[in-house]
């Protein structure tokens, strides 16, 4: 199976349920844009794609060579890397010993970490010091750059621009356009309606 | 960029391999946190230190029995440790870094990580306390072997209940100090009372006592197996959910 298939998903907290019946199937190098108003729900979707959270019911299947992966497997088993604000990086730890870190833990020992550092365009001279004098804008490159390690197939960023300048937008932009173009899948939730326009194949508007 | 890769995880080698190397990550990580910060052991070091410089202070005049100095020596020990062992899990909730974690490391790694990281703490805070008590509070005998066999196994049950009610008190929204001593108070007290008791064998020459503290080491042994087990059983779903 190469697509990713979500089936019936409905997410809530207590008796407010924030979304229901949500479906949809993305095929190799589909972008799928979730919008929708502060609060309808759209990171709580991703963290539900990402394995982070529970849905209340229905299913996500994801691309896996290696036999049915779903969102009740492990989530650090799911070919996901994912992107969002409420996720942080170890402030001790510089950017390079994060990324070998977390690189680790899956078992890749021959993660290119100097090349993510630089794709995202984090100055790898300041790579060895501790992410605790990083600013906003190198934190979330940094995150982003975490979220490639090991390439995974399905790359889930949730408000990725929203503290970056133009450079760091730019630098989203062409890993957007890299990623699909190989055939892999990108899923987003963003506000910016020019964002939403020029990087999804596909949209997904969540509550009203 | 790499080509995307449609799989799941790549791993170094068998399930069983890759969780023990992630295990080893995570506690190396713990290490290198804590050298940076040296909050968990400067915290436990100035509480082991005080607490043992009072006790001494009000009690040097007394002349106390072996099962006092022993219930003495296991309530410093106990709290020193307990001041530093909830910060394995509540420090990851509170920076955001515990759904990095979830993202890229097996449950059950991420719990032998931050129980070899408490343990390794509970062998500093006795290594920092005992010796220190010994010499302010000298028992009339000590037979080191039985004393540094409790320890250890009193240590390792400490660690390992500790470590498991870390990560069910670092989910909560507030009064996590409280919440981590209301819930470890129940499950560490049994493990408390033989622990003393069988420290009471190490302090005197009673051969009742000294039995009592052989059959009390096995109960510890007992103690940390069955805690161990229960917590690698139960972690992932006190993790996922």
């Amino acid at each position: 199976m190469d697509v990713l298939e979500a089936d019936e998903i409905a997410m809530a907290y207590g008796p407010r349920v924030l979304f229901q019946n949500v479906s949809f199937t993305l095929k190799p190098g589909d972008s799928l844009i979730v919008t929708g108003r502060n609060g309808a729900g759209k990171s709580s979707l991703l963290k539900v794609l990402a394995g982070l959270s529970r849905p209340v019911s229905g299913t996500v299947r994801y691309p896996s060579d290696a036999g049915a992966v779903t969102n009740a497997d492990p989530t650090d088993e799911l070919p996901v890397g994912y992107c969002g604000p409420d996720i942080n990086v170890y402030d001790e730890l510089s950017a390079s010993e994060n990324m070998v870190f977390f690189a680790g833990l899956r078992g890749l020992t021959d993660v290119p970490v100097g090349d993510l550092i630089t794709q995202l365009g984090l100055d790898t001279r300041r790579s060895s010091e501790p992410v605790s004098s990083y600013s906003t804008g190198m934190r979330q490159r940094l995150k982003l750059a975490l979220s490639l390690v090991g390439s995974p197939c399905v790359l889930i960023w949730d408000e990725p621009t929203a503290t970056l300048d133009s450079s760091g937008r730019k630098l989203a932009e062409d890993v957007i356009s890299s990623h699909t173009s190989k055939g892999g899948i990108f899923i987003i939730a963003t506000n910016d309606d020019d964002e939403a326009e020029r990087w999804g194949t596909k949209k997904l508007r969540i509550g009203p | 960029m790499m080509k995307p890769s449609v799989g799941v995880r790549k791993s170094s080698g068998s399930g069983l391999r890759h969780t023990l190397h992630a295990a080893g990550l995570i506690f190396k990580k713990e290490l290198r946190v804590e050298f940076r910060t040296r909050y968990a052991l400067g915290s436990v070091s100035l509480f082991s230190l005080t607490t043992v410089v009072a006790v001494s202070g009000a009690l040097s005049s007394q002349t106390l029995h072996s099962d006092v100095k022993a219930a003495l020596l296991w309530v410093v020990l106990l709290f020193a440790a307990m001041s530093g062992l909830a910060r394995v899990f509540v420090r990851e909730v509170e920076a955001g870094t515990s759904d990095a974690l979830k993202l890229y490391a097996p449950a059950a790694s991420v719990y032998a990580g931050k129980l070899l990281f408490n343990l390794a703490l509970v062998a500093a805070v006795e290594l920092i306390t005992v010796p220190l008590y010994l010499i302010v509070l000298p028992p009339q005998v000590i037979h080191p072997g039985l004393l540094i066999s409790v320890l250890a196994l009193g240590g390792l049950g400490l660690s390992s209940a500790a470590t498991f009610v870390a990560s069910l008190i670092a989910q909560a929204k507030s009064g996590k100090s409280a919440l981590f001593f209301t819930v470890a108070f129940p499950v560490l007290m049994p493990l408390l009372l033989v622990a003393v008791k069988s420290t009471v064998g190490a302090f005197d020459s009673v051969p009742t006592h000294q039995s009592e503290a052989v059959s009390g080491m096995a109960v510890l042994a007992c103690y940390s197996v069955v805690t161990t087990t229960a917590a690698l059983l139960l972690f992932e779903y006190v993790w996922r959910d």
